[in-house]
């Protein structure tokens, strides 16, 4: 069947082909460019309502106790052809023993300037299972000052994974927020990779609350920091249920001159039974690494590249 | 066979200025395994890193290094890999998001004729299920040093240096290890290989002593091996912990 599709809808997608996300037309759920809803087709097993609003939407999505969703749900939200204040608002439910994979694309194309904010919420029920892919294509001519907050809220045995990442582009003026409330032995994995180039400024905050007995965090991060960019880090762990477990690792790696890089963990018990630990490193891509891929013919440029995109893959 | 690799007078003082190595004069003839022998502390490791370029691409102080009838001296370590000299280090280094198989390609970038698979294979590793593997701390010491000799194998350099690629690999595998650079050399690889493993050096075709940043003696590696043994084990100089040990005993 041939799909009508709006213009902005391929042009997103092609910007997803650039930095090598294999998506097609027929994969997309959900497109909205602003506050502009492009596409939006009804899938089964689960309850989507959108409404648009001056700046952008509000999105509620549903997904009942027991449905497992078998395939990848893609859902675009695009700054295509509108720029300016833009915020994002989104709520998803997943009832008790669901399943679901969720990729989100930002999409923000050339030469818009905008003050963007996606604020969203994850509900988890018990033993459901959720992972929740958050890929940024950020065109190099856009001024970005990009808010995303994702709030997660698991249930006794949920699962929880999240990516944030931010493609081979630019970050611009990005802050990214995940606080996540872990209940009994559900476990919740957070990830963000990116790479911040010059005149970039990047925060990454990531906040674990293990709330429920043996519940257990990993906060990752991964950030390149080229000339002239700066970048923070703050993980935060608090232990305050019995056993539980919580680890924070962040690498920020420097290539260039004039990079300012932070690197803030802050791990707060309150139960003498759990356990937090982090691993933090600020530093040049590690020498070893480089001089084993050099001693098979790479030169340092090319050697330095392999390293960075393993990183940020 | 000539020398494919030949140091003369190698010197090398750190910037501190404690002398490392005080005038090494090494040949490896080319298509032979030629194994190196020293207690800890000898230089091995410097002269290795000296001979690739690598080691924070330090310069001797003084010396020659001659491969392929060419003075390698001031080349980056990426131009003698190009030319066919490569080291596997004792700790081969580990990369987030890189499968076995993206490493295994980048190996054989230069060598259009590898099989990677086959490669694998003959390290002992089964290609379905390691090429999606990545090459990060998941994989166990032993499987990423099998992993570092699969990729010289894609390489299929002139000359591996080999840095302890044997230690951390158990002891049973160490003869199929033995027998794997035995295959390297019939392929056409010489092979200089730092050990501490007596069966490994056994099957060298020839081996250095080194003591105290100097070549000793070079030969019939059995000899090399009794010498080791006998001299260097008990020497005062470079083991005066042990020796204290065997004295204290003694009396």
């Amino acid at each position: 069947m041939k799909l009508n599709l709006d213009s902005r809808i391929l042009q997103g997608i092609d910007f997803l082909h650039k930095v090598g996300v294999n998506i097609q037309p027929q994969d997309l759920a959900f497109f909205v460019d602003k506050n502009e809803i492009l596409h939006k087709k009804p899938l089964q097993g689960i309850k989507s309502e959108v409404i648009p609003t001056e700046f952008g939407i509000k999105m509620r999505t549903v997904i009942e106790p027991g449905v497992k969703i078998d395939y990848p749900v893609a859902l675009c939200f695009g700054n295509i052809s509108h720029g300016g204040e833009h915020i994002n608002e989104q709520e998803l439910i997943v009832g008790e023993g669901a399943e679901v994979k969720i990729y989100t694309f930002a999409l923000i194309g050339p030469g818009q300037t905008l003050h963007r904010k996606d604020l969203v919420t994850v509900r988890i029920g018990k033993n459901a299972k959720v992972e929740l892919y958050d890929i940024h294509y950020h065109d190099r001519s856009a001024d970005i000052n990009f808010y995303a907050e994702l709030n997660a809220y698991l249930d006794e045995g949920a699962y929880f994974y999240n990516l944030l990442k931010v493609t081979d582009q630019k970050s611009g003026k990005f802050r990214t927020k995940f606080y996540g409330e872990v209940g009994p032995r559900a476990v919740a994995v957070v990830e963000a990779k990116m790479k911040a180039t010059e005149g970039d400024d990047v925060v990454v905050e990531d906040i674990m609350k293990l709330v429920g007995e043996e519940a257990r965090g990993l906060s990752k991060s991964r950030i390149i920091a080229l000339d002239g960019a700066k970048a923070e880090f703050i993980g935060e762990a608090y232990g305050e249920a019995p056993n539980s477990r919580c680890h924070i690792d962040c690498a920020e790696v420097v290539k260039g001159e004039n990079v300012v890089l932070k690197n803030i963990p802050v791990l707060v018990s309150t139960n003498e039974t759990a356990k937090l630990t982090h691993e933090a490193s600020i530093g040049k891509i590690d020498k070893k690494q480089l001089e084993t891929l050099m001693a098979k013919g790479l030169t340092e440029d090319e050697a330095t590249e392999v390293v960075v995109q393993g990183m940020l893959r | 066979m000539g020398a494919l690799l030949e140091v003369r007078n190698l010197k090398y003082r750190t910037e501190e200025g404690k002398e490392i190595l005080k005038g090494v004069n090494l040949d490896v003839k080319e298509g032979e395994i030629h194994v190196l022998l020293g207690p800890n502390g000898a230089g091995k490791s410097t002269l290795a890193n000296l001979i690739a370029g690598a080691g924070g691409y330090e310069e001797p102080t003084e010396g020659e290094i001659i491969f392929d009838g060419k003075v390698i001296n001031g080349k980056p370590l990426y131009e003698r890999a190009k030319m066919g000299l490569t080291i596997a280090f004792q700790e081969p280094a580990r990369f987030e998001g890189i499968t076995v198989e993206e490493y295994l390609k980048l190996s054989a970038r230069n060598n259009p004729d590898a099989d990677i698979e086959e490669c694998l294979r003959k390290v002992g590793l089964d290609p379905c299920h390691y090429l999606h593997r990545f090459v990060d701390d998941s994989l166990s010491g032993g499987e990423r040093k099998r992993i570092e000799l699969a990729s010289i194998m894609c390489m299929k350099p002139k000359l591996a240096v080999l840095d302890e690629i044997d230690s951390g690999i158990d002891f049973v595998s160490i003869d199929e290890i033995g027998n794997l650079f035995k295959t390297m050399r019939d392929e056409g690889t010489t092979l200089l290989v730092i050990t501490h493993r007596e069966n490994i050096a056994n099957i060298a075709d020839r081996a250095s002593l080194l003591c105290d940043g100097q070549i000793v003696e070079t030969g019939d590696p059995r000899k090399i091996i009794k010498k080791f043994e006998k001299e260097c084990l008990v020497c005062e100089v470079q083991n005066p912990s042990l020796v204290k040990e065997v004295k204290v005993q003694n009396n």
